[in-house]
């Protein structure tokens, strides 16, 4: 039974900031992130930025394969992104180390292949904060 | 200032301690993935937390109850993700616990 009576809808549309620190393979989180996504934009809310950071940073591979009876989390996320025009940003420290690099990231560091979605930019911890400063909520996931 | 605790943990994961020294008395609870084994803690370490969030305003996530098989006991309440949404505009801050 669902008691939604009891949780009033916002008075207006706020602005979230969500930090996802789970990978797609490993935890729940990134999926409870990306329902959590979903949700609060069919609800009218608006996001400021995702921001992936840690392990979170796989959520942005454009490389992940996954069996068809599955869901590819990456690929809804950049899905999500790209319909909604999200900012979404991969930090950069946690990226490189995990293989998440766009082409900019791929010719520094003299790599085969770009690994990131197109939809998300490798950036850095200022740009957490700075999303952080016009955000309502901030709600983090791992 | 009130604030919403996200608990994204199994009570065996979570530090029940912390968790009853910071939860204060006008915060709510959501209960999401393997959180929602709180709701069943007759037999966890958690006993002492859950007699302390069962007079709190506290909410179990009900596709992660389904996923899980897990039966509420009477007067628990359940919301689905867009509940969770509207729990986090109405709280002021969010906290989560993973």
């Amino acid at each position: 039974m669902t008691f939604l009576a009891n949780t009033p809808k916002a008075s207006g549309a706020l602005r979230y900031t969500l930090l996802i620190n789970a990978a797609p393979q490993s935890s729940q989180g990134a999926k409870t992130a990306l329902r959590f996504a979903e949700s609060l934009l069919q609800m009218g809310h608006n996001i400021e930025r995702l921001f992936f950071y840690g392990d979170g940073v796989l959520n942005a591979s454009s490389l992940s394969v996954m069996p068809q009876d599955e869901i590819n989390i990456p690929a809804a996320w950049h899905a999500l992104i790209e319909a909604n025009g999200l900012s979404s940003v991969v930090c950069v420290s946690s990226a490189i180390r995990r293989g998440i690099v766009d082409t900019a990231e791929a010719q520094r560091h003299e790599l085969y292949a770009a690994s990131c979605y197109t939809s998300s930019e490798i950036g850095g911890l200022g740009q957490l904060i700075e999303a952080l400063s016009n955000s309502d909520r901030m709600l983090s996931f791992g | 200032m009130s604030s919403l605790h996200i608990i994204a943990k199994a009570p065996s994961s979570v530090s029940v301690a912390e968790l009853n020294a910071l939860v204060d008395d006008e915060d709510v609870l959501i209960f999401i993935e393997d959180g929602v084994y709180f709701a069943r803690t007759e037999c966890s370490p958690a006993a002492s937390f859950a007699q302390k969030f069962r007079q709190l305003e506290c909410y179990f996530l009900k596709e992660d109850l389904a996923a899980r098989g897990i039966d509420l006991l009477e007067g628990m309440q359940t919301v689905d993700t867009r509940g969770f949404v509207a729990l986090s505009a109405r709280l002021p801050r969010c906290v989560s616990w993973y």
